[in-house]
């Protein structure tokens, strides 16, 4: 008989052992695909920053040719950047990735942004670590529902990894591809981003990606220049995500055939751009530190932005394998760069450079990317500077809200939505109101206390239309059944107080904030619930029944919210003792 | 399952430990590459060659300080100042007491005439720390400081790094000949002399210092001599031809003189008069009543020196106050002449005599 090395583990502790496995395992990868992409790129492009120009000629298009050949022969499955990819794993193919599109995504991506096309490895590293994830809850044999849930803890571990920064790709995962904030995801998440990170920095170095001096806050001013950073912000993510979008739909209605040629023209493009302004080609970190470091007048920053958004949309829509936050933060930096450049015609302004670079980044990843939590979170991640929080958040909300009020839909929605697929919208998702108990609750009906004589008691149920709740003791509500009162009253017990009279559990309360789901699942087979304010179980506030329930999943909610009384006017007391709580019969709300 | 994934990561963590390993080494190789091409080019004299491959090497050294610093060198000769500013300030905000980082800013400060900011960074870098023989470092940063201060004439603080330098010397007489000859242009000829006349036996370029030095403390013989020699050097100084030559004139020219005759004494006074009224009557910035004020001492004076059989010390001491007031009345004019010059100079020497 074979026996386990192993203790057997149950499918929670299995999970949370693969995550951190996962972790150790996408760590490994990325670094392997960072080093992939670099060695490309040394050898395609040359090891210096300025390449020879005829080399870029011969490399891109024939490195886009290449590429697009692997892509439409033999992975069809890496298009496009990975998240949306990662996101269609988890909600429609029950959290499988093939391993065979990790390899495809692997080598393709580290061609194409080895040989300069605009496009960066953070999204491709997503998805390679999902794909592990993937393969490995397959090979582990856990459940489907498992399955489906470990696809992004690999991303996370891919994303954190990538970008050596846990905290963005936890947020980002959560964000952009599970939208909730599960328990059980989270744990695993976390477990994995940690690990990922952890054998990254034990390769590569555990230095921030971008290292900006100290910053302080210049004033009132600099708040100006934010605001107008935002505002810019918004504007050129629009720009970038709605040509993105089009000329994606234009590219891919053109002959099938055209699809070997299109990344080969994207390379055209960019060779041609990369003659005069070779920052556009590639990922384009070192760059983003040179203009960090004041390298680049404002007027050559302002260039890029446009530059960078040509080259980017053009690799991107022509459906090479590569991703778009590189991208995003080249542009956001040369933006902000620019911005702080041009403002210093304005006395007084002593801006930095690599600060409003810095804050350009998180701009145009909260505008075009629509994540805003993981925006601000990865400037301060990737800086190691907290005091940057400020401004970025300024400059965020406003790009991200202009983006918004223009471009109904966030770009990964978009793009699922033309890749024929209908995936959860992470951004509705987050912002869609739930329906609670207030929605549906109606006004509370008498209240009928303990002491009451069973005759009484009964006459009151008989007027208030065979609707009233007992309230025997603080806090504590029962349905009182009526044809047990009836043979009371029949059987001479018409003296007998009501509280003797009254059978079986409490009934289960509710407040009125509580998700209306919630109600449904406690609701059983009773006619109604008690909804009682959070303040003071004693104070009901109103009842809910299943009418009321299906009347708003119907959409036409009682909407009886004022019904509820203000904190004011409950004369609360902290109870004092235990006494207190189950103190003497009181009466409260409508009743007599 | 788990054991065999378990089992799979060591080798997989055993073959990205290689491959990084290997990868590393390669960044480091063209790092070097690049690196050593920025310094044949800033050695040559490119630093724009220089400034681009130092970008090369950082993006395969990204934590080289001693690449960033040296970008930053090759930048700043590029005259890309603001560009090597914002590299040296990052430096710094990670080690903000490197000495070879606040140098470099402190010299940028110099280049934008800021001497606020150079006697800050000067300060850091002296007392910051360095890498390569610590002593002398510091000792040639505040000496670069001193040249700055003395330069742009900010004499007091210029004056308090040249004591602090005094107190180290090294014993290298270039850098004490450097040390002494600021001195004397700070105004400190009194501490520059001695530091200059014990190296002039081995740096005789230190006899134009020396006999500037001499010169300010009216020691004229001294002065003399090492001028001359200075430019028997062939020092082309236009300013020691010119001390010469009011070291002369004042010779010529200074009634106290020793063992003169009677005569030559009133003559040489009566021509310091002549002189300096012909100095007043020239400079058009003398205001009238004061002109008019001065031509009558100077004429009164004159008359008593005619009439005067012997030599009446204080009538000759009268005489140089008065050449000295009309010097000073007339020194807003630019014509000064050697002569002038060297009418000032005894005028002040024997008014400090007799005080």
């Amino acid at each position: 008989m074979k026996r386990s090395i192993l203790p057997r583990l149950s499918e929670p502790q299995l999970f949370l052992a693969l995550a951190l496995l996962i972790g150790i395992f996408s760590g490994l990868a990325v670094v392997c695909f960072r080093i992939a992409i670099d060695i490309a790129g040394l050898w395609l492009r040359g090891p210096s920053l300025r390449p020879d120009p005829a080399r870029l000629w011969i490399v891109l298009p024939v490195g886009g040719l290449v590429v697009s050949v692997l892509v439409e022969q033999l992975f069809p499955l890496v298009r496009g950047s990975g998240v949306n990819q990662t996101k269609a794993a988890m909600y429609v193919y029950d959290g499988y990735i093939a391993f065979r599109t990790i390899i495809g995504k692997f080598i393709t991506s580290a061609l194409a942004i080895g040989s300069g096309q605009s496009l960066g490895p953070e999204d491709p590293s997503l998805q390679i670590g999902a794909g592990l994830a993937s393969a490995f809850g397959r090979a582990c044999g856990l459940s489907r529902g498992s399955v489906r849930l470990i696809a992004p803890v690999g991303a996370a571990a891919g994303l954190a990894a990538a970008f050596n920064s846990p905290i963005t790709a936890v947020l980002f995962v959560i964000e952009e591809v599970i939208g909730t904030w599960s328990a059980v995801a989270l744990g695993a998440i976390v477990l994995s981003a940690v690990s990922s990170v952890v054998v990254a920095h034990l390769f590569l170095g555990d230095r921030p990606l971008f290292r900006v001096p100290e910053y302080h806050l210049g004033g009132g001013i600099e708040l100006l220049i934010y605001a107008i950073l935002g505002v810019t912000g918004g504007v050129v993510a629009l720009v970038f995500v709605k040509l993105a979008l089009y000329l994606r739909v234009r590219l891919r209605a053109l002959p099938r055939w055209t699809r070997f040629l299109q990344p080969a023209g994207a390379g055209v493009a960019i060779a041609f751009v990369a003659m005069w302004y070779p920052q556009v080609v590639g990922a384009g970190y070192p760059y983003m530190d040179e203009a960090m470091h004041d390298q680049y007048t404002w007027r050559v920053l302002a260039v890029l932005v446009f530059l960078k958004i040509g080259t980017t949309i053009l690799s991107f829509s022509s459906g090479v394998p590569g991703g778009l936050f590189a991208p995003t933060l080249f542009i956001g930096a040369m933006l902000g760069g620019a911005i702080c450049g041009a403002a210093h015609v304005i006395p007084g302004f002593h801006g930095t450079t690599g600060v409003y670079a810095l804050v350009g980044m998180g701009t145009l990843l909260a505008g075009i990317l629509r994540a805003p939590m993981t925006s601000v979170f990865m400037i301060i991640e990737v800086s190691g500077n907290y005091s940057i929080v400020l401004p970025v958040m300024i400059s965020n909300t406003i790009a991200y809200l202009v983006s918004r009020r223009y471009q109904r839909e966030a770009i990964f929605d978009v793009l699922s939505h033309q890749d024929g697929l209908s995936l959860p919208s992470m951004e509705q998702q987050r912002e869609s109101s739930i329906a609670r108990v207030e929605d549906a609750m109606r006004p509370p009906p008498v209240i009928l206390t303990a002491e009451l004589p069973s005759a009484q008691a009964l006459e009151r149920l008989r007027a208030a239309e065979g609707v009233a709740i007992a309230h025997p003791r603080h806090g504590v509500w029962m349905e009182i059944d009526r044809a047990v009162l009836e043979s009371a009253v029949a059987d001479g017990k018409a003296d007998v107080p009501l509280g003797e009279l009254l059978i079986g559990p409490p009934l289960a309360t509710l407040f009125p904030d509580q998700p209306l789901d919630v109600a449904l699942r406690r609701l059983g087979e009773r006619a109604f619930l008690p909804v009682v304010h959070r303040a003071d179980a004693a104070t009901l506030v109103g009842i809910v029944g299943l009418q009321e329930i299906l009347a708003v999943y119907r959409g036409k909610p009682n909407n009886p919210s004022s019904l509820i009384p203000h904190p004011s006017s409950l004369n609360l007391r902290i109870p004092e003792s235990a006494n207190d709580r189950i103190g003497g019969f009181r009466i409260h709300g409508l009743s007599d | 399952m788990l054991v065999w994934l378990i089992l799979a990561a060591v080798p997989f963590f055993i073959a990205t430990a290689f491959i990084t390993r290997a990868y590393h080494a390669q960044e480091r190789r063209f790092a070097h590459q690049w690196r050593a091409r920025g310094e044949r080019a800033f050695s040559a004299g490119d630093p724009v060659t220089a400034a681009e491959a130092f970008r090369n090497a950082l993006t395969f050294a990204r934590d080289d300080g001693e690449l960033k610093l040296e970008l930053a060198r090759a930048l700043r000769a590029s005259r890309r100042g603001f560009e090597a500013r914002t590299y040296l300030l990052a430096l710094r905000d990670e080690q903000p007491g490197d000495g070879p980082v606040n140098l470099e800013l402190g010299r940028l400060a110099v280049e934008d005439r800021d001497p606020t900011a150079a006697i800050r960074y000067y300060h850091d870098a002296i007392e910051g720390a360095w890498r390569h023989e610590p002593e002398q470092a510091r000792r040639g940063a505040r000496l670069e400081l001193a040249e700055f201060l003395v330069r742009d004439r900010v004499t007091a603080a210029a004056q308090a790094e040249l004591i602090s330098l005094a107190g180290d010397l090294p014993g290298d007489p270039a850098f004490e000949e450097r040390v002494a000859t600021l001195m004397v242009d700070a105004d400190m000829p009194s501490r520059g002399l001695p530091i200059l006349r014990t190296v002039l036996s081995s740096r005789p370029s230190a006899a134009a210092a020396a006999g500037r030095a001499a010169f300010a403390l009216d020691q004229d013989a001294l002065a003399e001599r090492y001028l001359t020699a200075a430019r028997a050097q062939g020092d082309a100084d236009a300013s020691i031809g010119e001390m010469l030559e009011v070291l002369e004139l004042s010779r010529a020219a200074d009634p106290f003189l020793a063992r003169l005759p009677l005569r030559e004494r009133i003559a040489r006074a009566v021509r310091d008069l002549d002189a300096a009224l012909a100095r007043v009557d020239s400079c058009v910035n003398v205001p009238a009543d004061s002109s008019n004020t001065l031509k009558h001492e100077i004429g009164r004076l004159r008359d008593e020196l005619v009439r005067s059989r012997t030599v009446d010390p204080d009538l000759l001491q009268q005489t140089l106050q008065a050449v000295l007031r009309a010097e000073t009345a007339a020194a807003s004019c630019p014509q000064e002449t050697s002569s002038d010059r060297a009418l000032v100079r005894i005028a002040h020497r024997h008014q400090g005599a007799a005080q």
